[in-house]
């Protein structure tokens, strides 16, 4: 197992093409910028917590919930740039022994594959939300949806990658 | 019919995963074919609850502080004075680069947690070094490989982290459970690599005076000084894991900016954004986990292994031999993280039926799962390392098996001496 692997074919590259390539390339790095921020911010925050816990005498209630709340969009919000580059991890040997027709079929399949998981948590996401509209979270004033808001943000902006990459395939074929 | 629900689920899921997809989809769309066979439509929501409830926990946080602590401390310059200082201990001694790779491991872990960190880190520094000593690069590359594996054994460990998330266990313990293993598997290392360089006859390098050795060492303390603020904390009940894995930060950047002053704050958004990727490609499989785990539970597939394998023994000792070589063989074919969190909920009745102690075990595994990165056909540092030596993965892989052997002693130690493991944490936190 290693990363990428399948997924690292070179017309699945992050080569510049045409708008929909500009837009995904775009995303990518205000996301990476985005999740490098939510790390910041959760590192700041827990130091705030710890600092003042046992320096000053008090706790931040809040810091728990935010930083949780932080750390479930950076994954979220992580998940795209991962498929984007090819960096999840996943199970190679089998693949690296395959033909070139073959790892070309394999990597449609993996791309649609790939597709339908994140469109089925991206639709599965909306009556979770819905089951958790109008409850906030304890210590600050977001409501608990927005844990699960993560979740079909990432997904959406994933099957735009994929989608985007499975464009370009198509077109270098 | 629990039986096939397993092996439907995990079926599916091996299915998925082999094709190439990465695991964290693999585990995902294995769970949907079980909803729709299994549990109707109507039970796929609980796909993305669960992988949104499951990174819902705050001790989970200390996996992207470990990791951006490690990436600090390896951008702020800390590798090299940790080669000068193992070098001016043991590179005096014949095949000294060799030891030199090994004792760096072992202190780097004490910062990382990863063995990737482990191999990329010391493997970018050390082999071309060694092969620059004369050392065959197929060697310098195996020996690299080899001595991460200490990596997530000595404490901080990602994979205990995980291994206590998923079991309940306290984090303290099985850091303090993972020092004398880690440092068991270090010395077993060392006398294989001294038994090749001697029948090799490797260079060794001159004596360093003993002023320099005690300069190296003041240089190489503020790394040195990082595992012991961390388990300190944690073990002194001061911190939690998470808010130990914190002030490793601010102490990574205090060294990083201040002491050594080798890391630039323009090299932090890189960093910072570097270390949540990574993390995050740890926190998506535990996510996939979490439905994995939530349908393992329903379909009680602990109580169906329990049955399996309390029918062939009861003794913890043939079943821990039984674990071993399931886990070498998993080990070898899914990733060591995956492999945790796919099988470690299934087995904990088991594990607490036959009367093995949950941090034992864990140990047990982790080490079990970090040999199997030394192992193709997943054996990742392996793969690392060879592309850092520029090296045939072939060539590489005949120079595996003394270490190899060396590992699995240690692995036979560790399993059947329980007091390795938990002689220190029962010492310390009872």
């Amino acid at each position: 197992m290693r990363k990428s692997g399948p997924w690292t074919n070179s017309a699945t590259g992050t080569a510049k093409g045409g708008n929909v390539e500009r837009l995904k390339n775009f995303l990518m790095v205000v996301l990476e910028i985005l999740v490098g921020i939510l790390l910041f911010i959760m590192s700041a925050v827990t130091l705030a917590q710890v600092f003042c816990r046992y320096a000053l005498g008090f706790s931040l209630p809040w810091s728990h919930e935010l930083v949780i709340l932080a750390l479930i969009w950076a994954v979220w919000l992580s998940i795209p740039i991962g498929m984007d580059r090819m960096e999840h991890l996943s199970v190679t040997f089998l693949f690296d022994h395959r033909s070139t027709i073959g790892g070309m079929r394999l990597i449609w399949v993996h791309f649609s594959l790939a597709v339908v998981f994140f469109s089925l948590v991206f639709i599965l996401s909306f009556p979770v939300v819905e089951a958790f509209e109008g409850m906030a979270l304890l210590s600050i004033p977001v409501p608990i949806s927005a844990r699960y808001y993560a979740a079909m943000v990432g997904s959406f902006i994933t099957v735009f990658v994929l989608l985007a990459k499975l464009c370009r395939l198509k077109r270098e074929r | 019919m629990g039986v096939w629900h397993l092996a439907i689920l995990v079926g599916t899921f091996l299915g998925f995963a082999f094709l190439g997809l990465p695991v964290f989809i693999a585990m995902g769309l294995a769970s949907v074919v079980y909803c729709l066979i299994f549990m109707g439509t109507s039970a796929l929501t609980t796909i993305p609850a669960q992988m949104v409830e499951t990174l819902n926990n705050f001790v989970f946080l200390c996996v992207p502080f470990f990791i951006l602590a490690g990436d600090l401390m390896n951008t702020g310059g800390i590798t090299k004075r940790l080669v000068a200082f193992s070098t001016a201990l043991v590179g005096h001694i014949r095949g000294g680069l060799s030891h030199v790779n090994i004792l760096v491991s072992m202190v780097f872990s004490g910062v990382s947690g990863s063995a990737v960190a482990d191999t990329s880190a010391v493997g970018s520094v050390l082999i071309p070094a060694m092969k620059e000593e004369g050392y065959p690069a197929s060697y310098s590359a195996a020996v690299t490989a080899a001595s991460s594996v200490i990596g997530p054994i000595i404490p901080p460990s990602i994979p205990m982290v995980i291994y206590g998330m998923l079991t309940e266990q306290s984090i303290g313990m099985l850091f303090l459970a993972g020092a004398i293993p880690g440092i068991l598997v270090g010395v077993y290392l060392l006398v294989a690599s001294y038994i090749i360089s001697k029948r090799r006859g490797f260079p060794a390098r001159p004596r360093a005076p003993v002023r320099l050795m005690f300069k190296s060492m003041i240089d190489a303390g503020f790394a040195l000084l990082m595992p012991i603020i961390i388990v300190v904390g944690i073990v002194s009940g001061l911190v939690t894991p998470t808010e130990a894995g914190i002030l490793a930060v601010a102490y990574a950047l205090m060294v990083g900016l201040g002491v050594y002053r080798e890391l630039k704050i323009r090299d932090l958004p890189r960093i910072f954004s570097r270390s949540m990727l990574s993390s995050a490609y740890i926190m998506a499989i535990i996510a996939g986990a979490g439905i994995f785990s939530y349908l393992v539970a329903e379909m009680r597939a602990g109580e169906i292994l329990l049955h399996f394998f309390t029918s062939i023994s009861k003794s913890p000792w043939v079943i821990l031999c039984i674990l071993n070589v399931f886990f070498l063989i998993w080990g070898c074919i899914l990733e060591p993280m995956t492999a945790l969190v796919v099988v470690v909920p299934m087995l904990m009745p088991l594990v607490k039926a036959v009367g093995i102690d949950p941090i034992h075990f864990g140990v047990v595994i982790v080490l079990n799962l970090m040999i199997a990165l030394f192992t193709p056909p997943v054996g990742f540092v392996l793969y690392l390392a060879t592309a850092i030596a520029d090296e045939e993965l072939h060539v590489v892989v005949r120079e595996t098996p003394p270490f190899l052997i060396a590992l699995l002693l240690a692995l036979a130690c560790v399993t059947f001496m329980p007091g390795l493991s938990l002689w220190l944490p029962r010492m310390l936190m009872g």
